[in-house]
């Protein structure tokens, strides 16, 4: 009896743990569709503050060098973050553990840091103020990531299958094109995701990295809602919050979420 | 980028781990080693004191040692208390969202797979959409004229509405929704590889529910605890986001100070000496997390 009480109790709260979590993602969605000048919950439904993003040419830009670097992002770390995975789950090597430690470490360092860290290195060697050096920022982040995912599906491929097809002859460039990559495929489509939008939603790093000419989005957005609260922000929001949602949508039918928690192995 | 990776790997067959290894040495090198090195450099820099805009102004001056940024950082009131503010800031945030995420981990390790799937959905969510959105909506929601102070006054508990951010309520609510996700995840992992067999055994030993929770699930999970409790620990004291937005100038963290120095006051020299100061704290925690990592290991 007391333990049923326990229960109900701890699923209240869950439920105010969970509303605190999501009522203000969907707060900035329905502002985003008022009508009026402030922010409020519309009253009646508005595509205005569409109208003046989509129409405004400072954030197509800033949404086009946001989905440059989201791209590069992918580019750079989506093959790293394989090979490696491969080289772990498929050979023994010396201080195995340690190594993995430190791929893992960018993940776990303050954004500000990598942030001012690349700032001041970029400068040095000449390539701050490019899309690829925010790109490579981010990719720090996104790289761990990457490995992570490829190497839980790794695991779960049968070696044997890959040495029976080198057993027949299958040349190793072979072997990794016609048996591992089919296998692995929705490994890699999920991390390829995850460094999309691991980039499209990093503020800090892009804070540091960001020039009068390449702003990604969240760093157009920043000043903004320190000083004013528009609700064309909201509509700035809302927009990345659709194409983050939406992938993850994806993400989620390719891979049973669920295994996403179950890192166990 | 595959293709002629691949080719290269039949040519020289025996050192393909090599090849495989090799990008992501390389890249962590070059662009995670070297920018530490180069922040290392410049917190002993001397700061120029320029405005740092019009031709030729520096950041900081190039080629010169001096100790004056640590110095002053530890012997200024005003960088040794924020120091000692963002350790703990971190213990709050640390303890708040690993007993928050303790109790919906448990109802996600309890709950039917749908419920699992939509409750852990609800916890990845806020993790991947953009703080700046989450910081939007809290703004909204908790702000004086928000939803939650129009609803409370509504109902006439309140009669003036209460202040929930830019105080340290605000700063510890966004910093912990930001944690919550991973705090979650490892929770929930370690309660599933928890042998069901125990919990049936003490059951049928004629424990109750509750007693066969505090006897088994609890202390076979106080691993997860210890590691949920290190990694909110340690982001909390890396935040950002939340004490800028949603605090107050008393509530900064040394990453707030970290920009106000880079990006307002264009002093890198000191910005580096303060980035650098956090990274020890955060290299300490992180020794830390390795050997609970290693010991709970070693226990399942």
């Amino acid at each position: 009896m007391i333990a049923r009480i326990a229960w109900y109790v701890l699923v209240g709260f869950n439920c105010l743990t969970v509303a605190v979590l999501l009522v203000p993602l969907v707060v900035s969605v329905l502002v985003s569709f008022t009508p009026a000048e402030f922010v409020s919950l519309p009253e009646t439904f508005s595509l205005r503050w569409y109208r003046e993003f989509f129409g405004d040419w400072q954030w197509m830009e800033s949404l086009s060098d946001s989905f440059v670097v989201a791209i590069l992002t992918i580019i750079i770390s989506v093959p790293i973050g394989t090979a490696t995975a491969i080289a772990f789950t498929r050979y023994r090597f010396k201080w195995r553990a340690a190594a993995s430690t430190v791929i893992m470490l960018p993940l776990f360092v303050p954004p500000v840091i990598i942030g001012l860290g690349s700032l001041t290195f970029h400068r040095a060697i000449g390539i701050w103020g490019t899309h690829f050096s925010i790109a490579v920022a981010h990719s720090l982040w996104a790289m761990p990531l990457v490995f992570i995912v490829l190497q839980s599906t790794l695991r779960r491929v049968d070696v044997s299958v890959e040495e029976a097809a080198a057993g027949l002859g299958a040349s190793p460039v072979r072997v990794f094109f016609e048996i591992t990559l089919p296998l692995v495929a929705s490994g890699i489509f999920v991390g390829t995701l995850f460094a999309f939008i691991i980039s499209m939603n990093d503020l800090i790093m892009a804070l540091f990295l960001s020039t009068a000419d390449i702003k990604t989005m969240p760093v157009v957005i920043w000043p903004q809602i320190r000083y004013l609260l528009t609700p064309i922000v909201a509509a700035a929001s809302s927009v990345i919050i659709v194409i983050t949602v939406g992938l993850l949508i994806v993400a989620a039918r390719v891979t049973n979420i669920r295994r996403l928690a179950d890192f166990r192995s | 980028m595959l293709a002629s990776f691949g080719g290269v790997i039949s040519r020289l067959g025996r050192d393909r781990l090599f090849l495989l290894l090799a990008p992501v040495v390389l890249f962590l090198l070059v662009f995670f080693l070297f920018p530490f090195v180069t922040l290392f450099r410049i917190s002993f820099a001397v700061n120029e004191g320029g405005s740092g805009f019009g031709e030729g102004t520096l950041f900081y001056e190039a080629g010169t040692w001096t100790l004056a940024n640590y110095i002053q950082f530890f012997t200024d009131r005003f960088f040794t208390d924020m120091a000692l503010f963002t350790i703990q800031f971190g213990i709050m945030v640390g303890v708040i969202a690993t007993f928050v995420s303790y109790l919906l981990a448990y109802q996600i390790y309890r709950s039917g797979p749908l419920m699992k799937s939509v409750l852990l959905l609800a916890v990845i969510l806020p993790k991947f959409t953009n703080i700046i959105v989450l910081m939007y909506g809290l703004l909204v929601v908790f702000g004086r004229s928000g939803l939650v102070n129009d609803f409370l006054l509504w109902t006439g508990i309140i009669n003036e509405p209460l202040q929930m951010l830019f105080n340290l309520f605000g700063v510890l609510l966004g910093e912990t929704i930001i944690v919550m996700p991973y705090c979650v995840l490892v929770i929930v992992a370690v309660l599933h590889s928890i042998d069901d067999a125990l919990l049936e055994a003490a059951e049928g030993l004629g424990a109750s529910r509750a007693r066969a929770f505090f006897e088994v699930t609890l202390p076979l999970s106080l691993p997860a605890v210890w590691v949920s409790l290190l990694l909110a620990f340690m982001w909390g004291v890396g935040a950002f986001a939340s004490p800028y937005l949603l605090g107050n100038a008393d509530l900064y963290t040394l990453s707030v100070e970290v920009d106000r120095q880079v990006n307002w006051r264009l002093n890198w020299a000191m910005g580096s000496t303060i980035a650098y100061v956090l990274m020890a704290m955060i290299i300490v925690l992180m020794y830390v997390y390795s050997r609970l990592q290693r010991e709970s290991g070693a226990r399942s």
